[in-house]
């Protein structure tokens, strides 16, 4: 393929006659000039043509590789149109498992081969191996009898969307999405569903980001609306502006009726919708992934109490509907989730890997309810469906959940002084008969202590990481494995800010199950002195 | 000298419309050999930059707005090290050796992707090594290919680079989406065909591409290498300084594209799942029209081709703010678009090269690159608080108002600095 073209111009400061040069196809890599084209005293243009050649060789080679792997592991199927699962659901999965208190179906992200797969246990024992589902998803929620799956496919690469299924998770329909999906809630009754995706141009940095919001209607598989389509009313009057962005549904027993959140102007506010009417009323302002309780009086939420241009800083706040107040959640961390009731009294929401459980009158203090489980969804047992014959369900498998048995302490002076840096030690303990991997371990100081330096001390050379959060006021520190009876010790150093009584807290987790899960939490006090 | 065959297609293509009359683009071997590097580079990282979001979302449950933040943190680091590149290929005189750095750096995180698996913290050095890679690349790659060009040829050798440049990243997105399509979740597969065509780039910068000054002649042995004061004299009072003030002032009155596309969403409503095909088709023009552009601005005055692109995007924003006929007006906004980066985009570094000195060329345009990056990111943040307060129609009208008056500035100062002729030097 290679032309040879002879050089008819002059004044050039670096090159020389001739060379020829390929085409552009796919293997221009294998232009090579035949002969040294630039200055003299260079060294042979053939060794540099070899190895170029050899380069392209090895990567040809290398990608070839790649790509044998790709088709070996994906056992010949191809990826069809990417949809979240390869058969006809999972007949009678979720009513086999569920128990009178019924059962919990949520995203695995316990690391390994059923990563991202859907799982279900019973309610009343989520430490509990798990029961893998053929289904992938990365937004679940079920209600009266059907399940919104987001997922990857429905169109080329990088397309998402909205797969409804049956109690047998057998897919009936899917609307394709307009982004990376963010929220899914099926109404009570199970007659529409919603759906928040990002819509992201090339950079995020640069471009910002914009949301779509789908409502759709589950029987006939079609999208009613996108929420930029509606009418929004604040104080009787028509309110609109370009910027309008609109997520995080939430249905309530009426399924006309739904709450939503409304972003403009850099502010948020709780709108009701009217899905019938095609219509929104503003309610009340700073209020993002409202979720309406099972009773319909009270609306769970995050609210937005600080941030910057990098980000905003959030808190659970329960709002009354009927007395418009409102009461803060225990949970101290800035969590981006739509927190979901798990019944009248108790909620649930996921961190990145971790979904916890916090009472909704603002007392007591965060547990941790399932281990890598997230986008949790509580099924009760009238709605799991008709179980199968044993034997009749397809592609269940079970999943192993790790036992380990950590124990976390700190060990920290009765008194400190105001602006003087002190250290102490905190340190995990596995007690378990097997390895912990994963381990992570979230220590939460006052708001009025300065986080210092925080390193592992012992043993020394352990892997770790360490990342904080100021305006959370903690720090959480990383590493990959803890063997049986090893611990791991690590100082921080603070400067108290304040005098008066301090309290710590210390958090630590692994993957899978811990075994006696009440020593995970430590509490440690101290008293700061002028 | 070389002639690029797809392109002389191209061009004669658009001979038979324009009445200019286009001739093959003919650039030096050193031009040639960057575009491929440029190419083969832009193939492997816009590969893994498209499916990027989508995997840290996978794979890490990470909230997209959070990458959002990361990535902006870094292009602040990116363009420090741009500029101490820039300075340091001038004080070496090593251009290729500090480019060939740069672009191992990033050949090099492909794999680390590739090996970090799902540790956050490691995933975001991985992405440093390659913001920090196309930093350091940058300016030396521009300078090379102003220093192995004559003055009237500026332009076209940046368009034929920019050409180049831009057929990788429009071919990058669609080898990774073939992979993703034909095997699900096979982003393992997607790293290592994107490590193999950065490292088929490094090599041919690395094999082929020889600095532009390798035998020092008598001149230049006699003249010491130039020094760091020298160097930031650049912005001082000559008339580079003005063209980074304009340069400066355009960038920050430019609203990105994903602005742009978004406010032509909210405007006609058309699916969201349509916003990649807007990339790629402005890019198509840019790539169609980069190097009848820089032949333009060779012949008729880089500064006029380059205030002419401005007004194109003017009229852009102009148009956003009039009532909507149909999806024929998005077409309209995409080539006059891509005729805007056509226009200005190599030939910026076109006039820059013109008023550099040799020696302190990398550092000047590393400089100029710096000061529209930063720009252009300062003019996105703007541009979304205004939006987020005020709505679209006042973040629109503002932002024509201000690239209004920086397109006039920028006219005035080629029409009496004459940094727009097409032969004038520094």
């Amino acid at each position: 393929m290679a032309r040879k073209r002879q050089r008819r111009s002059q004044p050039n400061r670096s090159q020389s006659k001739t060379a020829p040069i390929s085409n552009r196809t796919a293997q221009a890599a294998a232009a090579v000039p035949a002969q040294a084209p630039w200055q003299p005293g260079m060294p042979l243009t053939g060794s540099r043509r070899t190895i170029f050649i050899g380069i392209c060789v090895a990567c040809l080679l290398l990608a070839a590789g790649a790509i044998t792997w790709a088709v070996i592991r994906d056992g010949g199927q191809g990826s069809g149109d990417g949809g979240p699962m390869n058969n006809a659901g999972a007949p009678g999965a979720i009513a086999r498992v569920a128990t009178p208190e019924g059962a919990l179906m949520f995203r695995n992200v316990l690391p390994g081969d059923h990563w991202n797969q859907v799982g279900v246990v019973p309610a009343n024992e989520p430490a509990t191996d798990r029961s893998m589902v053929p289904l992938r998803c990365l937004r679940i929620h079920f209600d009266g009898g059907r399940a919104l799956c987001l997922a990857e496919g429905g169109g080329p690469a990088g397309t998402f969307s909205a797969y409804i299924l049956d109690a047998d998770l057998k897919e009936t329909g899917r609307v394709r999405l307009g982004g990376i999906p963010s929220r899914t809630r099926v109404s009570p009754d199970g007659k529409y569903g919603a759906t928040t995706s990002f819509v992201t141009g090339h950079s995020y940095a640069e471009d910002g980001f914009s949301t779509e919001t789908l409502i759709i209607e589950l029987e006939s598989a079609k999208s009613l609306a996108n929420l930029e389509e509606f009418t929004t009313y604040r104080d009787g009057e028509v309110f609109f502006n370009e910027d309008f962005n609109f997520w995080g549904v939430t249905f309530t027993n009426d399924t006309n009726i739904f709450y939503a959140t409304l972003a403009t102007g850099g502010k948020t506010y709780l709108v009701r919708g009217d899905i019938a009417a095609r219509e929104f009323d503003v309610l009340r302002e700073n209020v993002e992934c409202p979720s309406i309780s099972p009773d319909n009086t009270r609306i769970a939420f995050k609210k937005k109490v600080g941030g910057d241009l990098t980000g905003s800083i959030w808190r659970f706040h329960v709002l009354d509907l009927e007395t418009m107040t409102e009461t803060p959640l225990s949970e101290t961390r800035s969590i981006d989730d739509q927190i979901l009731w798990l019944d009248n009294d108790r909620l649930l929401y996921g961190d990145s890997s971790d979904t916890w459980l916090i009472s909704a009158d603002g007392t007591g203090e965060p547990t941790r309810f399932m281990t890598r489980a997230i986008s949790l969804v509580y099924i009760p047992s009238s709605e799991a469906g008709e179980a199968a014959n044993e034997g009749d369900e397809t592609g269940v498998e079970v999943l192993e959940m790790p036992k380990s048995d950590l124990e976390a302490s700190i060990s920290m002076p009765d008194s400190a002084t105001e602006g003087a840096a002190m250290s102490y030690q905190i340190t995990v303990v596995n007690s378990g008969s097997t390895t912990a991997t994963g381990v992570a371990l979230d220590h939460d100081v006052p708001p009025d202590v300065e986080l210092g330096e925080v390193v592992a001390t012992d043993p020394p050379g352990i892997a770790y990481g360490c990342s904080m959060y100021p305006e959370e006021h903690r720090v959480r520190c990383t590493t990959p494995e803890l063997d049986p009876g090893a611990s791991w010790t690590t100082s921080v150093t603070i400067t108290p800010g304040a005098p008066g009584e301090m309290s710590f807290t210390v958090d630590v987790g692994a993957d899978g199950t811990d075994t006696t899960p009440e020593n995970n939490r430590t509490h440690a006090t101290m008293t700061v002195g002028e | 000298m070389y002639q690029i065959e797809n392109s002389g297609q191209v061009l004669r293509r658009g001979e038979k419309g324009k009445r200019f009359r286009l001739t093959r683009p003919r650039v030096s071997a050193t031009v040639l050999m960057l575009g491929f590097t440029s190419l083969f580079t832009d193939i492997s990282a816009e590969m893994v930059s498209t499916i990027l979001p989508m995997y840290l979302v996978l794979n890490l449950g990470l909230s997209p707005f959070a990458f959002g933040v990361i990535d902006g943190l870094y292009l602040g680091g990116a363009a420090i090290v741009r500029l101490i590149a820039g300075y340091m290929a001038d004080r070496s005189r090593k251009h290729k050796e500090i480019a060939f750095a740069g672009y191992a750096f990033s050949a090099i995180s492909r794999i680390g992707l590739l090996l970090v698996g799902n540790v956050w913290t490691l995933l975001a050095s991985v992405v440093l090594v390659d913001r920090l890679g196309k930093g350091i690349r940058t300016a030396p790659r521009d300078a090379m290919i102003s220093l192995s060009t004559e003055r009237e040829k500026l332009a076209t050798a940046f368009g034929v680079h920019r050409a180049m440049d831009t057929a990788g990243a429009m071919m990058g997105p669609m080898i990774a989406f073939l992979i993703l399509t034909l095997w699900s979740d096979a982003y393992d597969t997607v790293f290592i065909v994107s490590f193999c065509f950065a490292l088929i780039g490094v090599a041919v910068i690395g094999l082929f591409v020889q600095n532009p000054n390798p035998v020092p002649t008598a001149d230049a042995q006699l003249s010491a290498p130039p020094s760091l004061g020298e160097a930031l004299n650049l912005a001082r009072g000559s008339k580079f300084g003005a063209l980074l003030i304009v340069g400066g002032i355009l960038s920050v009155a430019t609203m990105s594209d994903g602005f742009l596309y978004l406010t032509l969403q909210r405007r006609l409503d058309f699916n969201v799942g349509f916003f990649p095909l807007l990339y790629v088709a402005t890019a198509l023009i840019f790539m169609l029209l980069a190097i009848p552009m820089g032949q333009l601005a060779d012949r008729v005055g880089r500064g006029r081709v380059f205030v002419g692109g401005y007004l194109v995007l003017l009229s852009v924003y102009g148009l956003l703010l009039l009532p909507w006929y149909g999806a024929a007006q998005v077409i309209i906004y995409l080539v006059l678009l891509g005729v805007y980066y056509a226009a200005t985009d190599g030939v910026l570094m076109a006039i820059g090269s013109m008023l550099l000195p040799e020696d302190l060329r990398s550092s000047g345009l590393a400089l100029l690159s710096t000061v529209t990056n930063v720009g252009r990111l300062v003019a996105s943040i703007l541009f979304g608080l205004l939006w987020s307060w005020q709505g679209m129609s006042v973040a629109v009208g503002v932002f024509i108002f201000v690239l209004a008056l920086a397109t006039i500035a920028a006219a005035r100062l080629v029409m009496t600095s004459g940094f727009g002729a097409t032969t004038d030097g520094a």
